[in-house]
């Protein structure tokens, strides 16, 4: 039986239009003329216990608006959710115990007071029992190397030290479900990938159901098994990485800085995609071409001064998906 | 349950206290401020009573009696209701998710997580002028009205603040509400402080029937201080604070679950 079900989700959201002026303003006081926001459009999944999923779309795909449904804050407009037999919702407080919410942007912990404190407010916030408290912190600290600073006041912390206490924040009260609304942003490379590999753990030592949202593919490469997209509102891909990425990720992007604007750049297998004054943007298959290959096509023709590889990203892939629609 | 919340409010409230002290300077700088300017309305009341000796009949002990039972009220209101002081940064900041998220009701999370030291310390200000007052008067502490007054008190401090959360709530459907909390504040604590005696009939309705603010101060004053003027009201009023406060409550949470119930299908 799945922990969570989503059928047929819809949010419609009322935007009211404004005019400008004084006389547009005032009188968009009272007119009631609005448009309809489809932020998520009959949406339909389910996630079994223990899995570990990967949320991702565009900025205003719909992301942030589904987690919100899930976790109780916002009301869905049409369609149904069932968390762990419970309607999130109607049932919030409920539902709140028994879930883990980490918003990347937002700390939610108490910005000028020691970590520690943090942790012991959320301990009677959430009725959690001392001797499960202190076994869940030990376990906690040890695993994300908190103990250096636990008394230091959360404003002092680095981006990474305060995601790795937000994490702990979340999971004190042994959740089932983790939902993390972007948690790996702004992060540096080290931060992220302490960060992903905590998830993978925590997922597999405790059993909690993980649902991440992000805009780094590598997130979702590194920690997901699954994959859902979100693109205006409707679920546009639901499966394992490896197939969509096979599919759609197979094109890199090759930066180069030329010493001067060669009039024509021939290439095998390269397909030159724009071009702004010496800067050229090359993209190639990595499955049928090496950046090594192409790099040496490019030295031996022309003089180069810069080059820059970049991996497709979710943005990138969830264009093309757009785009070529799913096959 | 109700031990839970008690002491959970304490914790809340510790925290953001503890919060606060880390900027020592500041809260000094703070309290210092208060002293001098609640000082210089006092002062400036007194001379000007020097001047007119009474205003529509009320004597100065009674005006400053007056302006401390209001301000008793007022200040425990803004303890309890520090959070509502700039409410709409919650909402305006999406702040509003966080709270959502806890086992804990939103109203009750939102208001003991928040107590800020100036209202505590004018609210010690304003217990000492009310005492001062009040011998100032002819009163004299006996059980009756010790009760009266704490009744009084009580009942006017929760009146200001369902105000004060009513005007904070409309931020829900409005998003924005800080200016209509700052001038429901500042008009509800001036109209507390002076016999609304001296205001044209129009602008007593609104206190009365309205903004009661008019049952903070002014109504049960006349049980106290035996005035006997209640400008064509029924003399019953001098004894109206506690019901026209729990009236209040009702309607103040009610209006408060439907706000909360807007920003669930809105989310701002």
């Amino acid at each position: 039986m799945p922990i969570i079900t989503v059928e047929h989700l819809s949010k419609h959201f009322k935007v009211y239009k404004r005019r400008t002026g004084f006389w547009g303003n005032l009188s968009s006081t009272f007119s009631r003329e609005h448009d309809i926001i489809k932020a998520v459009d009959n949406v339909n999944f389910t996630l079994e216990r223990g899995e570990l999923v990967g949320y991702i779309g565009a900025n205003g795909a719909g992301k942030s608006t589904t987690i919100k449904m899930l976790t109780g804050i916002l009301v869905p407009t049409s369609g149904h959710i069932d968390v762990m037999g419970l309607m999130p919702y109607r049932h919030r407080k409920e539902n709140t115990r028994r879930i883990g919410v980490v918003f990347g942007q937002r700390t939610q912990l108490w910005w000028d007071l020691p970590v520690i404190d943090s942790f012991e407010l959320l301990k009677h916030i959430y009725e959690i029992p001392q001797n499960l408290y202190k076994q869940n912190l030990e376990f906690f600290s040890e695993l994300l190397q908190l103990q250096p600073f636990l008394s230091t006041p959360v404003r002092r912390l680095s981006l990474g030290q305060r995601m790795r206490c937000d994490l702990t924040a979340a999971l004190l009260h042994n959740p089932e479900i983790l939902y993390l609304d972007e948690p790996t942003i702004g992060l540096d490379v080290v931060a992220k990938e302490q960060v992903r590999q905590f998830l993978r753990q925590v997922n597999a030592e405790r059993q909690v159901t993980v649902i991440l949202t992000t805009h780094d593919l590598n997130d979702v490469e590194k920690v997901c098994q699954r994959l859902i997209i979100i693109d205006s509102g409707k679920i546009i891909y639901n499966g394992a990485i490896d197939a969509l990425k096979k599919r759609y990720g197979k094109t890199r992007l090759l930066i180069v800085d030329l010493a001067q604007a060669y009039s024509d750049i021939q290439l095998e297998g390269v397909d030159l995609t724009r071009r702004d004054g010496n800067r050229i943007w090359l993209a190639f298959d990595r499955d049928t071409t090496s950046a090594s290959e192409v790099i040496a096509q490019l030295t031996a023709r022309y003089e180069i001064q810069d080059l820059t590889i970049s991996e497709p990203e979710i943005e990138e892939i969830v264009r093309r998906i757009y785009e070529l629609g799913m096959h | 349950m109700m031990r839970r919340y008690i002491k959970l409010y304490f914790l809340l409230a510790g925290a953001y206290v503890r919060s606060r002290l880390q900027y020592r300077l500041s809260f000094g700088l703070m309290c210092f401020g208060i002293v001098v300017s609640e000082a210089c309305l006092l002062g400036l009341l007194g001379a000007l009573l020097a001047k007119f000796r009474t205003v529509n009949g009320w004597t100065w002990a009674e005006v400053v009696f007056l302006y401390g039972l209001g301000n008793v009220a007022h200040s425990f209101m803004r303890i309890l209701g520090s959070q509502l002081d700039d409410f709409d940064r919650y909402i305006i900041r999406g702040e509003l998710d966080g709270v959502l998220i806890r086992p804990v009701p939103p109203l009750f999370y939102l208001l003991a997580s928040r107590v800020e030291l100036i209202h505590v310390s004018r609210a010690l200000t304003s217990v000492a002028i009310f005492v001062v007052a009040f011998h100032l008067t002819d009163l004299r502490w006996t059980l009756s009205v010790a009760l009266f007054t704490f009744t009084t008190i009580l009942s006017g401090g929760v009146i200001m603040f369902t105000l004060m959360l009513i005007s904070a709530t409309v931020a829900l459907w409005t998003t924005k509400s800080g200016k209509l909390t700052d001038l429901l504040v500042a008009a509800t604590k001036e109209a507390a402080i002076f016999p609304i005696s001296i205001y044209p009939l129009a602008v007593r309705l609104l206190l009365t029937f309205i903004l009661p603010v008019a049952f903070v101060t002014y109504y049960p004053a006349q049980q106290l201080l035996q005035k006997g003027e209640f400008l064509g009201m029924p003399e019953s009023f001098q004894f109206g604070a506690p019901v026209v406060a729990l009236v209040m409550v009702c309607a103040s949470y009610l209006l408060w679950c439907s706000g909360l119930r807007r920003y669930h299908s809105t989310g701002s």
